[in-house]
């Protein structure tokens, strides 16, 4: 006999219930408090960094974070301005600079107050950093080289990311590090050609040069005469400051790092500690400029990198 | 069984019914005209309009000067099963974007009067234009100033041997302003005058804009204008009324008005005196080419200048050939 | 079991509920199935149709930019002199224009050999058939000064140490050099960053955005530019190149978008709106989830409301009917309480009252049979009245005794006839002309009893004697008579005369006499009031008389104290009327 009001307080029960966590149940999707990631440099100035932060903020953009340019220096206490920053609310750091000693004790002081920091353009071994595939620049520039008619080369090269760049060439070449005719001694104005590297152009090798300082002792070399007219030149550098050598046609083709991507992803990176996930060591793909492609808009961040 | 015979019978009847039904519905065609305001279009329009009653179901669409809106006509159009097309388009440089969306749907596209460039043109093999040579109808309107020059040294106020004329230029942008300008300035040169140009501006093929511009060439020049020479009818029948308006085409007081179009109020204007001459810019033959066109390619037959009956260049285009209008001919058909 | 659920099937419970069920059902489906639809479809037009209108915002004021800057390209054309290289007035003209538009990167103009005139950003670097060769250059003339040539974003290369990321916009110039008809090209370069900001910023609900390209699918400008020239971003365009120019939808990382292409005039470009579905249409997803939540819910109440509805309408009538099948049963006693909607309360009552008013006459058939065999059986015992017969029997003997025999075989005679229609085979109703015959015999036996005490005068109308009577209604009225008569007589006789007769619709049987009479008040409460003496009585024929025929008929007594007696019994007569 009760039976029919018991389904019916059942049913009038379902009903509110369902109301209820229809209404309430979905919780509107909080969005994530915005942080502020905080982009440290030597000088706030320069082609480079223009792209580089350019690039950070598009990944800023992205996710509704905050990005701000702060410079350090060696002179005043990193240790402390990291501090500061801190205390500010900064929540993670980009660090872009050239000195070693800045960066070292940067990077020391972060992992003392436990600040996660991305390194730009540069590695370090046990932290995250967005930096530029040298390899792969070395590899590029074997391959232009191939493509305008080289069947041997002589490298132009130096120590730090000027090795990486060989390596990646050598690898290109698929020989061993050893075996390509490498200069080491260029660096020296009115240093002597040694014979076999001679012997080597005079055959006709096209010249792969590692660094910027490269680039400008084989043009020398080229304009002074040691180097045949018509001889191939392929730079390799870490900005673009070699560009004009190729708009002049003094150089070949060059190969040069891509600030903007590697803002954006080293951004993304500093993002990845925050959210505790997985973050390493990343790299930016560097772009091969030609006079073909020279004055296109896919390059002009790279190769014009202060043209707005 | 005789349930059979009868669903049977019933079946063949809407059969029939329905084959007959298509068969004998007459072919959609879609017609766009990039402004209605325009009163020489209107006319084109209106005699496409004329030739295809009767044989296709026309639908004519107002694209009030928004190629955008143009453009969702066109894809209305075809969504709603056009055979053929028949675009006025509104922007020419966008018309490669009408030629690409034809060809996509392979339903054959004639383009009137505003005229894509060749390269566009060839992208599509349904694709054609009728419209007129603005060369040919440039050089017309230049042969009546030479004419009259010729007919008439008095013209030539001060004496100095040179024509000083203002023009009006048509709407920029689209072809027949620049290349009619052009054109009829090389015909009074080729006719061995030689010209000064006092002042030049774009009425944007319009009356009320020739009056202004020709107010301000009457303020700044005067007396020295020898010439009006106007890339159409509607801006030459603005500059007669700011010429009216000083003064002009009374007592004896003339000047040499050309334009092109050979629209009525100008064939009045004509007779009237006031305008020296125009250029026929035929619409009729203009509406009847574009019809024809379109009719031929519905028909999925080839398109030759014989059997179209007008002169087709090797890149589909079709120009209706102008004449001269002036006092001696203006009432002949 | 069918048939138990055929029976459960036609209850007043089973068809409320489904009857309600079927009609809530179908409301909601109405709802459910055309309502929803069509509003979610309105929602979702509604939202693709803002998303156009936003998008053709955009285009308006793209197109409004390029106007402009055509506009200034041509005005810069129109400056260009008869003779160009002679009179240089325009040099200051166009730097003047190219000042005064910040967007203007350079403006120049080369005669058709590529040979730059003049320029506001210096004399180029490059001259003669290098310029030739340039796309702007070679694109210009072909148009014959009708149409402007938009190139892509690129670096503008040919000015000295000036690197501009721009566009290049580009008009042939016609002009007239004695007589010789010229072409040269303008050219005017428009910085990117200011173009890019048109649409660059245009939001189309939260992801979505506004991005140019060619005819080709070039990127002229988008957002994300440099990300896509890095590799770290993509948009792909299949879908626009498919669709050309409208409305179109894809997908991308899994997320429908819906792409509205629309032209800008003057350059070949499309400016494509992308705008991500689950943004656009959330009001309509809102509210399918509302309209399924109430209408769920609407279904959930209707099922409890109907259930307890159907309860409480049935429960009463269910009771009502469990009552009446006792009462079927035979239970008189069962009282049913009036519960549930007014309706069935009255049901309810008037089922107890008519219980009651069963009771009532059962009672009342009870009593009025036992009356009746009570009376049949008074009526059977006076039949054999022993005192009667012992007396006739001893007068019988005396007479006997006496030798009167001829006496005694009246006696015995009228006595046998006597006894015999007393019996009369038990039937309670018998002709008159029997009761006649019995009180004749009766008072036959009397007379010899009691000689000169008494006269009885008997007559009975012919057409009376095929009445029907009740019986032995004339004999106790007579002893009645008699019996009175004899106790209080001083000595006279008394006449008693007995009649039947006919009246219009009796008949009517009278006993007479002139005895003492009954005093007024014994006369009140003689038929009423149980007899004293054992016996018959008066009272037991006159109910005897209604028991039989009914309350209209009876005993009429009419009596003086001192003067007589005379009743008549009146009964219904059974012949029609009198002829």
């Amino acid at each position: 006999m009760k039976r029919p009001l018991i389904i019916c307080l059942v049913c009038l029960a379902a009903s509110l219930l369902v109301m209820f966590f229809g209404f309430h149940g979905t919780p509107e999707t909080a969005a994530a408090p915005s942080r502020t990631v905080a982009l440290l440099t030597q000088a706030d100035t320069g082609s480079f960094l223009l792209q580089l932060r350019n690039g950070a903020q598009a990944a800023a953009d992205e996710t509704g974070n905050k990005l701000t340019l702060v410079t350090v220096n060696v002179m005043s206490d990193p240790a402390a301005q990291i501090a500061a920053l801190q205390e500010d609310g900064i929540a993670a750091v980009l660090l872009y600079a050239e000195s070693d000693e800045l960066i070292s004790r940067v990077l020391s002081a972060c992992t003392d107050t436990g600040l996660p920091v991305t390194l730009l353009d540069r590695q370090a071994s046990g932290f995250v950093s967005a930096s530029s595939d040298e390899k792969l620049a070395g590899a590029l520039a074997v391959r232009q080289a191939k493509a305008l008619g080289c069947e041997t080369f002589v490298f132009l090269a130096g120590d730090g990311v000027a090795s990486e760049r060989l390596s990646g060439a050598a690898d290109e070449m698929g020989v061993g590090p050893a075996e390509p005719a490498t200069w080491y001694g260029w660096k020296d104005s009115g240093a002597v050609v040694p014979a076999e590297i001679r012997k080597n152009l005079d055959d006709g090798a096209g010249v792969i040069a590692l660094t910027g300082d490269a680039v400008r002792a084989a043009v020398n070399l080229l304009s002074d005469g040691t180097l045949r007219a018509g001889c191939v030149i392929i730079g390799v550098d870490s900005g673009a400051d070699c560009v004009p050598l190729l708009e002049n046609g003094q150089v070949n083709a060059m190969v040069l790092p891509a600030p903007y991507p590697m803002g954006y992803l080293g951004f993304q990176e500093a993002e990845n500690q925050l959210a505790g996930k997985r973050a390493g060591v990343v790299t930016a793909e560097p772009k091969l400029i030609t006079p073909e492609n020279l004055y296109s808009a896919e390059v002009v961040k790279i190769a014009f990198p202060l043209i707005q | 069984m005789k349930h059979k015979r009868l669903a049977t019978v019933i079946l063949a009847m809407i059969l029939a019914a329905q084959t007959s039904a298509a068969a004998a519905s007459p072919p959609k065609i879609g017609v766009c005209i990039y402004n209605a305001a325009d009163t020489f279009m209107s006319s084109v329009v209106r005699q496409i309009q004329k030739e295809g009653e009767g044989s296709a179901e026309l639908t004519v669409m107002d694209s009030a000067n928004d190629q955008n809106l143009q453009f969702t006509q066109v894809l209305d159009m075809l969504d709603d099963g056009v055979q053929a097309l028949i675009i006025n388009p509104v922007d020419r440089t966008s018309a490669v974007y009408l030629i690409r969306l034809a060809q996509s749907r392979n339903v054959p596209l004639v383009l009137i009067n505003r005229e894509p460039s060749a390269d566009d043109l060839a992208l599509y093999d349904g694709a054609y234009y009728v419209g007129t040579d603005p060369k040919e109808t440039g050089y017309l309107c230049g042969e009546l100033v030479a004419d009259w020059f010729a007919a008439h040294p008095e013209a030539d106020l001060n004496g100095d041997g040179v024509i000083q004329y203002v023009l009006l230029k048509g709407e920029p942008g689209h072809q027949d302003a620049e290349l009619r300008t052009l054109y009829s300035l090389q015909a009074i040169t080729d006719a061995g005058f030689r010209t000064q140009m006092l002042g030049e501006d774009t009425a944007l093929w319009e009356r009320s804009v020739g009056q202004e511009k020709m107010a301000g060439f009457l303020a700044t020049w005067g007396n020295r204008i020898e010439c009006v020479i106007s890339n159409n009818d509607d801006m030459a029948l603005g500059a007669i009324d700011a010429l009216k308006a000083a003064g002009w085409f009374t007592g004896g007081r003339y000047m040499p008005v050309v334009g092109v179009d050979a629209t009525e109020p100008a064939l009045e204007a004509l007779r009237q005196g006031s305008l020296l001459g125009t250029v026929l810019n035929d619409a009729i033959n203009q509406g009847r080419a574009a019809w024809k066109l379109a009719w031929l390619l519905y028909k999925r037959e080839p398109v030759t200048s014989e059997n179209l009956g007008y002169a087709m260049d090797a890149n589909h285009r079709v120009y209706i050939p102008s004449q001269k209008i002036t006092l001696d001919n203006v009432d002949t058909p | 079991m069918i048939a138990r659920l055929k029976e459960r099937g036609r209850s007043l419970n089973t068809m409320m509920t489904l009857g309600m069920l079927l009609f809530t059902g179908i409301l909601l489906t109405f709802m459910g199935a055309a309502l929803v639809p069509f509003i979610s479809n309105l929602l979702s037009e509604n939202a693709i149709e803002r998303t156009r209108e936003t998008v053709s915002q955009s285009v308006n004021v793209v197109d409004q930019y390029v106007d402009s800057t055509v506009s200034t390209l041509q005005f810069a054309t129109s400056l260009i002199p008869a003779d160009p290289d002679k009179e240089i007035a325009w040099h200051s003209q166009i730097d003047l224009l190219a000042r005064a538009n910040s967007d203007i990167a350079a403006l120049a103009f080369f005669d058709g050999n590529g040979d730059c005139l003049y320029s506001t950003a210096g004399q180029p670097s490059v001259n003669g058939t290098a310029i030739q060769s340039r796309e702007w250059f070679t694109s210009a003339l072909k148009q014959e000064g009708t149409l402007t040539y938009f190139s892509m974003p690129y670096v503008q290369d040919i000015f000295r140490n000036q690197h501009g990321y721009v566009l290049t916009l580009s008009r042939a110039v016609n002009y007239l050099e004695g007589g010789d008809r010229k072409a040269g090209v303008m050219l005017m370069d428009i910085t990117y960053s200011s173009f890019a900001a048109l649409t660059d910023r245009v939001k189309l609900g939260d992801s979505g955005y506004t991005d140019l390209i060619n005819e080709n699918g070039e990127m002229v400008s988008h957002p994300k530019l440099q990300l896509i020239y890095s590799g770290q971003a993509s948009e792909d365009i299949s879908a626009v190149l498919s669709q050309i120019v409208g409305l179109t939808r894809d997908k991308q990382a899994g997320r429908e978008r819906v792409l509205v292409i629309d032209v800008i005039n003057q350059t070949r470009w499309r400016m494509v709106g992308v705008a991500y579905i689950d943004e656009i249409l959330q009001s309509k997803t809102a509210f399918i989830r509302i309209m399924s939540l109430v209408l769920l819910s609407a279904a959930l109440i209707s099922l409890g409301v109907t259930t307890l509805m159907a309860y409480w309408v049935t429960q009463p009538i269910t009771h009502l009917e469990h009552k009446m099948r006792k009462v079927e049963a035979g239970d008189l006693n069962v009282t049913i309480t009036a519960r549930g909607f007014s309706e069935i309360r009255l049901v309810a009552t008037a089922f107890n009252h008519m219980l009651t008013r069963i009771r009532e006459l059962m009672e009342q058939i009870v009593h009025e049979q036992e009356a009746k065999r009570l009376y049949e059986l008074n009526a059977l015992q006076a039949q054999i009245n022993p005192h009667f017969l012992y007396n006739t029997l001893d007068s019988i003997i005396w007479m006997e005794e006496r030798g009167r025999s001829r006496e005694a075989i009246t006696m015995v005679s009228a006595l046998a006839k006597l006894f015999r229609i007393s019996i009369s085979k038990g039937e309670s109703v018998i002709y008159v002309s029997e009761e006649i015959e019995h009180v004749r015999n009766y008072v036959i036996i009397q007379q010899m009893r009691f000689q000169d005490r008494f006269e009885c005068d008997i007559q009975a109308e012919p057409e009376t004697l095929g009445e029907r009577t009740v019986k032995l209604v004339l004999q106790p009225l007579v002893e009645n008579a008699l019996n009175h008569a004899i106790d209080e007589a001083d000595g006279s006789p008394i006449h008693i005369k007995v009649r039947a007769f006919l009246t219009e619709d009796e008949l009517r049987l009278l006993v007479e006499d002139d005895g003492i009479g009954i005093p007024e008040d014994t006369l009140k409460g003689i038929l009423t009031r149980p007899s004293g003496r054992g016996g018959i009585g008066l009272r037991n024929v006159h109910e005897r008389i209604q028991l039989t025929f009914g309350k209209q008929y009876g005993l009429t007594i009419e009596s003086k104290d001192g003067q007589g007696t005379r009743v008549t019994i009146r009964m219904p007569r059974e012949k029609g009327e009198k002829a």
